[in-house]
């Protein structure tokens, strides 16, 4: 492939991300991208080495990665575009710097395409380390819904305090892309569900390699569901008191509760069985009241179906993105439109099933990967906020392994044991 | 002699039997010209004067003309009518030959008519019907203006709209009537053979039950007649009114559909239908009894309907047989007309899912609806010597066998916990952990009984005569099935609202009309008026003094004139303008349903303590809410219209104007109240309930009850325009299609609660808003059908190209602010909800946010589509004919706001049949 060289510096803007047309062009004719970088103010781009950009085209899956970013000529196509380099930091420190673009049209004779970069900097807090949303089974073949269940890790080296940590699930669908208006996506997480964890700051330690477990339901759902499994030993468990009988939820006095601040349904909340939404925990530094008060979101947008558009107006709530401490975007290959959080809190997602309605999703969930196992033998994840990197899709969950329980409706046990769904565990 | 020569039109008998002087005596025979014998009742009118006379028994009549040349017509239903001059009275007797349509090759009435009467009546015939190759009645309204041909739906019930535009989704879709505006349909009265089709006491629907569900799309339980259940083959003719009615009608709000079937000597005659969802097959044949005027009726038709042709799970079969004897008897009064029939008429739905595809392996649905009818009555026409001119009696008695049937799987998610009993107050419930199968049985035995008592006198005048009429009707509702029945610890879903119902239970409910009318025929000077004024009363006179009902008597004025013009002819053709205008109220009183809802069961619960170690337990406290509303008021509908009707030289046109207003249509609506019940702490897990630490809560909670919330209101204007054939083409063309205008909107606020929960607690557990409606929009389209009906005798071949375009189509969603005027909170007490209101930390959230573009009109422009129809004789006893809709089709891609391209597909639908006629 040919390639071609320009690199605009910090302060070249342009308006546009999406590429001119010219019809004119026979379509196979490679296009040169020119890629326009901005990087956070704070680092000096002589700092910056090790760039890579990586072009995966939607279409066939086919992926081009190159070193040389300043001279790149790609087929037209849609891509999702990943940037990374490495930097250092004016305190010396080592950094990554990472940036990425979803659904870029390359076509015309030349495209221009502007990337925002952002730093990462490993979390120094609980991170999440596998989402179990699909839930089990009947033996009939019946969606069981109660056992979905979330495990956050200590991926650090030092204690840290689930107090006050708050779950949240995104408003948006992953799956339909809108114009919502007011957008603010870049700025904010809109969210649709907040549980907290409760307690003064010191309650909920979770030592360096631990595992915190929240459960939707936390009891043994064997009873319920003989192909599900028991969820007794949950750390907590998000309950919906409800006086109505019609839609009740399962209270297990011996597994506290975490504190509700908002959920948009009055039923009891499970997680998105077909995995639609981005789950995230964020550390919200003002009290519920205050934010309850405060961060309401109401935004406009339309809804575009191949019969028509439907304007509609929604009601959420927003989480600004510094307090974000880990989201993990999940979708299904088959709808994916975009990413519902910013880029810089995470620029992939992750998957149980690959079509809408997905049959072979149930009996799995989505894991975080083993970076390495230190000496000590404590785990560390791998974060790098692109959960397409981060996550292992489709795996079977830790809980199911670690008690040996039904795989699939059939009723067939799970007989591995793994780290994180596919490093086995010795 | 032929049968249906018996037929007899009272509406023509008008007579001007007073002359001041110079009266000229003109007798005359009328004779079927195919047979050659005496017609009876025939009309027969002096058109420049206005006076007309019927014949007697043997087709004389004489009538006393007042001066000479004058005109004279001559019309019988089923026959061209004819006209002629006469010239002098020196002849003994005018001999007078009527020619039968059907034998009249080359003029065959393919298409609705309207019969420029004084109600807005149309008619469509056996010939129409025929041509139309409809599966069930509801493929008739086809031929009504402001209809287009559509494919059958066996899916789902199908309700009648007149003059109305439906329901119409937020993308220009049309679907089923909407639950919240049902009451045209359930105020549209089917008459078959002088009986009404009662659907009072039909409670076939499962309370509570999920929109979706197969059991819910076909419930037909205050939406009127299912159309899918009226076969058309044993049907003479159909005659629809839209207008104002005359005052013997009642109990509606729309209009009235009378079918009359078909009676007289018949051919053996065998249909066989065949297209994309059905197979239709009939038979009957119709004798007399030896040499006498006798005459049976025998008819049997089977359908059976797939709603998808792909999958055999979904089906709908109707299966229906009739058996009508017609007795005629002379005597010195007059004549006396007996009839009795039996019928029979089964529908069987059945939809199930397929154990391979779907998830939950077992969900099936079958409601079958056996309806027995036995139905008699006389008619005494009296000679003409008597004022007294009829005198009619009519009975029916319908009995149905309606059994739905529900089995299903159900799987708990998680634990769902149950009420064990149906009675108030505290107990235990149970926790429902496993898949179970849940049975569901709702057991109908619909009982409706019929009379009707009737009779019109005539007096004649000079300038002015009456023609009187009175009468009664009582009608009664009762069902005597089981109910609903399941057993509480399987319902059918975790979540399950009401409990088991006998509908024996119920009381009977009685309706109880009368109606007295005047006819006033005046001549003037070639002009001709007839003007009716009638008035109907109904009650219901043996509901319960809870009700406000009770006692009272509703009035529907009925008021039509019409004005004839003198006739003139220019351009050497005779022109012919009649101008017509109405003003009446309808009445239609609440269904069984309605009068008596299930109860409310309101589960709340104590204690939730799931313990699979120790002792789980569910404490509950049921408290019952009579639903009924005591309130209920029936719906009334202010109608009127203006008419115009001109025919020249053969060629008509007739335009309406109809306006309807109906504020007090049903529906039902939720109200809330509070509800204080004890909240146990479930913590500490072995005590026993009483030493339990607790609390009372106080939550509002909703009950559903029938009210008169809705809103509809109609006007348009319709239209028909039908020419002369041309000869040398053998073509007619008939453009019919009207402008309608249809607002459905909520007349009170509606309570709706929020789903946010907020710390914890649920908003709508303390305080629920009342809002606009939200479920009212306002409807318009225009629609034209231009039909060319072309027919060549000579080789028995019938084709007509229909070129139907709805030239828009346009929808607005009614202006909501979502912000609630009141709100009630766990006092009970409804405050209005001021601006402090939105800025307070819970009642904020009862703000509901709208995009304004929301309630912007939605337009979808012009669609066309070509239909063809073709029959063709073939020999002497063999008649094939067979339909393609959407030969063609234009539909132009269109743009919305967004700037996405709607683009528009359809896809024909034919199919063909052969008619024996042996």
């Amino acid at each position: 492939m040919k390639k071609f060289f320009l690199l605009s510096l910090v302060g070249a803007l342009l308006c546009t991300t999406s590429c001119s047309d010219d019809d004119n062009i026979t379509p196979q004719e490679p296009v040169s991208v020119i890629i326009t970088l901005t990087h956070p103010e704070d680092i000096d781009p002589s700092s910056v080495t090790d760039e890579s950009v990586t072009f995966k085209n939607r279409t066939t899956g086919e992926e081009t990665s190159t070193s040389n970013i300043s001279e790149i000529k790609m087929l037209p196509g849609l891509y999702d575009v990943n940037y990374a380099a490495s930097v250092t930091l004016p305190s010396g420190a080592k950094g990554a710097l990472l940036g990425s673009k979803s659904g870029v049209t390359v076509s015309g004779t030349q495209c221009l395409l502007e990337l925002s970069t952002y730093q990462m900097i490993p979390t120094d807090d609980l991170i999440i380390a596998e989402i179990f949303f699909t839930g089990t089974q009947q033996p009939s073949g019946t969606q069981y819904r109660g056992d979905d269940y979330i495990k956050l890790y200590n991926n650090t080296d030092h204690i840290v305090y689930a107090d006050g940590l708050t779950l949240f699930e995104s408003k948006l669908n992953t799956t339909e892309r809108i114009d919502h208006n007011p957008n603010i996506i870049n700025t904010d997480v809109s969210v649709q569900v907040l549980y907290t964890v409760p307690g003064n700051g010191t309650e909920h330690p979770v030592n360096p390699g631990e595992y915190l477990l929240i459960a939707d339901t936390g009891i043994d759902h064997r009873d319920a569901n003989p192909n599900s499994f028991d969820l007794s030993h949950a750390d907590f468990e998000w309950y919906d008191q409800s006086s109505s009988a019609t839609n009740i939820d399962i209270d297990n006095p011996d597994v506290p509760n975490l504190d509700k601040w908002y959920s948009y349904t009055k039923s009891y909340y499970v997680l998105h069985n077909r995995g639609f939404k981005a789950y995230g925990i964020a550390r919200i530094p003002i009290d519920k009241d205050t934010y309850i008060n405060d961060y309401k979101y109401t935004y406009n947008y339309t809804l575009v179906t191949p019969a028509g558009e439907f304007p509609m107006s929604a009601d959420a709530y927003r989480i600004p993105n510094e307090w974000v401490v880990d989201v993990v975007n999940c979708s299904i290959e088959a709808k994916y439109a975009w990413n519902v959080t910013a880029p810089e809190l995470d620029c992939g997602w992750t998957y149980c099933g690959t079509i809408d309605q997905d049959k072979t999703r149930f009996f799995k969930s989505v894991r975080r990967k083993v970076q390495l196992i230190d000496p000590a033998g404590r785990v560390i994840l791998k974060d790098t906020n692109n959960s397409t990197e981060d996550f292992n899709p489709e795996c079977v969950p830790s809980e199911i392994e670690l008690q040996g329980t039904a795989i699939s409706a059939a009723g067939d046990k799970a007989t591995t044991i793994t780290y994180d769904g596919v490093t086995p565990r010795m | 002699m032929s049968l249906s020569h018996r037929f007899i039109l009272f509406s023509t008998l008008f007579t001007t039997l007073l002359q001041a002087n110079a009266v000229i005596k003109i007798n005359g025979v009328t004779t079927d010209a195919s047979t050659g014998e005496p017609m009876q009742y025939a009309s027969v009118k002096i058109i420049t004067e206005g006076k007309a006379t019927i014949t007697d028994g043997e087709g004389r009549w004489h009538l006393e003309a007042a001066s000479l040349p004058c005109r004279i017509s001559v019309t019988y239903i089923g026959y061209q009518s004819v006209d002629t001059a006469i010239t002098d009275n020196r002849a003994q007797q005018i001999s007078i030959a009527l020619k039968p349509t059907s034998l009249t090759t080359g003029d065959v009435v393919i298409t609705a008519q309207e019969k420029g009467g004084m109600h807005g009546e149309i008619k469509i015939d056996r010939n129409a019907m025929a041509h139309l190759q409809p599966t069930s009645f509801a493929d008739l309204l086809e031929l009504l203006p402001g209809n287009m041909a559509k494919d059958p739906e066996m899916g789902h019930a199908n309700s009648i709209t007149l003059r109305e535009t439906g329901t119409v989704t937020a993308l220009g879709a049309k679907t089923e009537l909407s639950d919240d505006y049902t009451t045209g349909a359930m105020g549209t009265a089917f008459i078959v053979d002088g009986a009404l089709l009662s659907t009072d006491s039909d409670m076939q629907s499962i309370t509570g039950i999920n929109s979706s569900d197969a059991s819910a799309k076909r419930n037909s339980v205050n939406k009127g007649i299912d159309m899918r259940s009226i076969s058309t083959d044993n049907i003479e003719s159909v005659e629809v009114q839209r207008g104002i009615p005359s005052a013997e009608y009642g109990n509606i709000t729309s209009g009235i559909v009378k079918i009359n079937r078909r009676k007289g000597s018949t051919p053996f005659t065998a249909r066989f239908k065949a297209d994309r969802f059905s197979k239709l097959f009939s038979a009957g044949k119709g004798f007399n009894i030896g040499q006498s005027d006798k005459m049976i009726n025998i008819d049997a038709g089977y359908l059976d309907s797939k709603i998808d042709p792909r999958d055999s799970h979904e089906n709908f079969q109707r299966v229906n047989a009739s058996i009508r004897a017609n007795l005629p008897l002379n005597c010195n009064y007059g004549l006396w007309k007996w009839h009795t029939s039996i019928d029979y008429n089964a529908t069987i739905d059945a939809a199930k899912a397929d154990p391979d595809l779907n998830e939950n392996k077992i969900d099936i649905f079958k409601s079958s609806k056996h309806n027995f009818g036995w139905q008699g009555g006389f008619n005494f026409i009296a000679g003409t010597q008597s004022w007294l001119r009829t005198l009619d009696f009519d009975a029916s008695i319908r009995y149905g066998l309606n059994r739905l049937e529900r089995h299903k799987l159900v799987a708990p998610a998680r634990a769902a916990a149950v009420p064990v009993t149906s009675e108030p107050g505290v107990h235990d419930g149970k926790y429902l952990m496993r898949e179970y199968i849940a049975d569901y049985i709702v057991d109908g035995k619909p009982l409706d009984i019929f009379m009707k008592l009737k009779s019109t006198a005539y007096f004649p005048g000079s300038v002015i005569s009456h023609s009187p009429m009175a009468g009664a009707e009582y009608t009664m509702a009762k069902n005597l099935g089981d109910g609903q029945i399941f057993e509480l610890l399987r319902p059918l879903s975790a979540s399950w609202p009401t409990r088991p119902r006998k509908y024996s239970d119920i009381p009977a409910m009685q309706l109880l009309s009368f109606f007295i009318q005047d006819n006033i025929t005046l001549t003037a000077g070639g002009h001709s008026f007839d003007f009716q004024a009638g008035i109907r009363g109904l009650m219901l006179p043996a509901i319960d003094k809870k009700y406000y009902l009770n006692g009272r008597l509703y009035l529907d004025p009925r008021l039509n004139l019409v004005w004839n013009l003198p006739v003139c002819n220019p351009g050497g053709k005779e022109l012919r303008i009649t101008l017509g205008a109405g003003y009446g109220m309808t009445t239609r009183m609440p269904s069984l349903d309605q009068l008596y809802p299930a109860d409310t069961y309101i589960d709340l619960i104590q204690l939730n303590r799931y313990a699979p170690s120790g002792e789980s337990r569910v404490n509950i406290r049921t408290f019952i809410e009579n639903s009924c509303n005591y309130d209920l008021r029936p719906a009334r509908n202010h109608k009127y219209e203006f008419r115009a009707a001109i025919n020249w030289g053969g060629n008509r046109l007739s335009v309406s104007y109809f306006n309807e207003q109906m504020s007090s249509a049903f529906r039902y609506e939720t109200s809330f109240a509070p509800y204080t019940f004890t909240r146990y702490d479930d913590s500490p897990s072995s005590l026993p309930l009483e030493s339990l630490p607790s609390r009372q809560i106080t939550i509002l909670e909703g009950v559903s009850r029938p009210t008169n919330g809705s809103n509809i209101k109609k006007s348009g204007v319709e239209f028909q325009f039908t020419t002369q054939r041309w000869k040398t083409i053998g073509t007619s063309v008939i453009i019919n299609g009207a402008w309608l205008h249809t607002e459905y909107s909520g007349s009170q606020g509606v309570w709706r609660k929020v789903n946010d929960v907020v710390n914890n607690i649920a908003v709508s557990d303390m305080y629920v808003g009342l809002y606009d409606d939200d479920n009212s929009r306002t409807n318009e389209q225009f629609n034209t059908n231009i039909t060319f009906d072309t027919q060549i005798p000579r080789f028995g071949l019938i084709v007509t190209t229909s070129l139907q375009c709805l030239w828009w189509l346009s929808t607005k969603r009614q202006y909501v602010s979502g912000i609630p005027t009141e709100y009630i909170d766990t006092s009970g007490t409804i405050s209005t909800f001021t601006s402090d209101d939105a800025i307070h930390p819970i009642k904020h959230f009862l703000i509901k946010h709208y995009n304004s573009e929301l309630f912007d009109t939605f337009t979808v422009p012009l669609s066309m589509y070509l239909n063809v129809k073709i029959t063709k004789k073939v020999g002497r006893w063999l008649s094939l004919s067979a339909f393609v809709n959407r030969l063609i089709d234009y539909q132009p891609d269109y743009s919305v706001n967004s700037g996405i391209t709607i683009r528009r597909t359809s896809t024909p639908y034919f199919g063909m049949e052969a008619t024996f006629t042996i």
